[in-house]
């Protein structure tokens, strides 16, 4: 017997992020989607004992796996000397979190890590064409990019003196999720 | 009296030896590979810097080699113990290469740059990349450092040349492990899917 679990509709299309900096981060959800979209069935039941996950679910398992190796890894880099030019001071450990976790909970492409000066924690996804990254330092977050042979573009800068991950969203991107209405959030 | 810092001529080439395991990278995929680049910011001052050799006094790829073999040399001799190889070991496993100029180009609002001779150990060749604050900075320019660091850095990678890989003659134990670490080339995308593999 075969139980299919359907969901609400997640419209993807009209987010309330800056139309060009929502495209800044890599979303492995498809966040540019014209339109209203179904969300598919995420499993089904085949009988009663056994379950076929569905890849996306699959994907999402993965991706929430990698998230929980990348703030292990800003733990690490938090825990080292302080003379380790890869170390990181407490704020920006605490910041860098923050951002992290929005990422996260925006399905977001894991990032790769990288450190400086003891006071920068970077996000950071390379393609082809060049890298976009987050730079976390104190209590501020500054959004750019480099397009391969350009010069680097600031595309945002985020207060975050008060933990205002809100400030943040437009430059992550948004995927509107209602509470009542999206079961995966 | 010491002499003054001689500052290597934009027509000037230079190379980043890479000395496993001082970087993150090829020991877990979820760090970015620019930790091959190394800067650090000596105790009071308001620089950063990373180590490179001049290639004027290191003209082929054996002479930067034998340099770099020595730099991991000096690194496993100053520690308090004798380092376990593939360990706490130092092993120079090869160099990327880049011109000064591309370094000069990089400089922005926040920060200058400029490569310095600074003999270390005895070592001629032994330079260093330097990102120094310019002077007057607003306060909006000094929230924004760190990111403006940033932007050097990657663009510094993606200018360099390379990898030149060398295993040290001392190290001929160790080739196959070696061998097998990850020298990404310069300015290439970081690979997510070894990120996820991690």
């Amino acid at each position: 017997m075969f139980v299919e679990w359907k969901f609400d509709v997640i419209d993807v299309s009209s987010s309330a992020a800056g139309p060009e900096l929502k495209d800044l981060v890599p979303f492995a959800m498809p966040s540019q989607n014209v339109g209203p979209r179904k969300f598919e069935s995420r499993f089904r039941s085949v009988d009663r004992s056994t379950f076929v996950l569905d890849s996306s679910l699959i994907l999402e398992m993965a991706r929430n796996a990698t998230y929980v190796g990348l703030f292990g890894a800003l733990s690490k880099l938090h825990a080292l000397d302080d003379e380790d030019p890869a170390a990181i001071d407490a704020e920006t450990f605490n910041k860098a979190n923050i951002v992290l976790s929005l990422l996260a909970s925006k399905a977001a492409e894991p990032p790769q890590i990288f450190s400086h000066g003891g006071d920068a924690a970077v996000f950071s996804w390379g393609d082809s064409d060049g890298v976009k990254y987050i730079t976390v330092s104190g209590d501020c977050a500054v959004f750019a990019r480099r397009d391969r042979g350009s010069k680097p573009v600031t595309v945002g800068v985020a207060d975050m003196s008060e933990s205002n991950a809100a400030e943040l969203l437009p430059y992550v991107g948004v995927i509107r999720d209602g509470s009542s209405t999206n079961p995966i959030r | 009296m010491t002499a003054p810092a001689q500052i290597l001529s934009a027509e000037e080439f230079v190379a980043r030896c890479a000395i496993n395991p001082r970087f993150l990278y090829p020991k877990d995929k979820r760090f970015s590979s620019l930790y091959l680049l190394d800067f650090r910011k000596p105790k009071g001052t308001s620089t950063h810097v990373t180590s490179v050799g001049w290639r004027k006094l290191l003209p082929s790829e054996d002479e930067v080699h034998a340099y770099g073999c020595r730099s991991a040399a000096s690194s496993n001799a100053n520690k308090a113990e004798p380092p376990v190889p593939l360990e706490g070991a130092a092993h120079y496993i090869g160099f990327y290469e880049m011109s000064v100029k591309d370094g000069l180009d990089e400089a922005n609002d926040v920060y200058d740059v400029h490569v310095e001779q600074v003999i270390e150990n005895g070592e001629e060749a032994h330079c260093h990349i330097v990102l120094s604050e310019r002077p007057d900075l607003t306060k909006e320019q000094q929230r924004l450092k760190s990111a403006k660091r940033t932007d050097i850095l990657y663009g510094i990678w993606e200018k360099m040349t390379g990898p030149f890989r060398h295993v040290c003659e001392c190290d001929k134990d160790y080739s196959k492990e070696l061998s097998a670490i990850v020298l990404p080339p310069p300015g290439t995308p970081d690979d997510h899917s070894l990120a996820n593999e991690s």
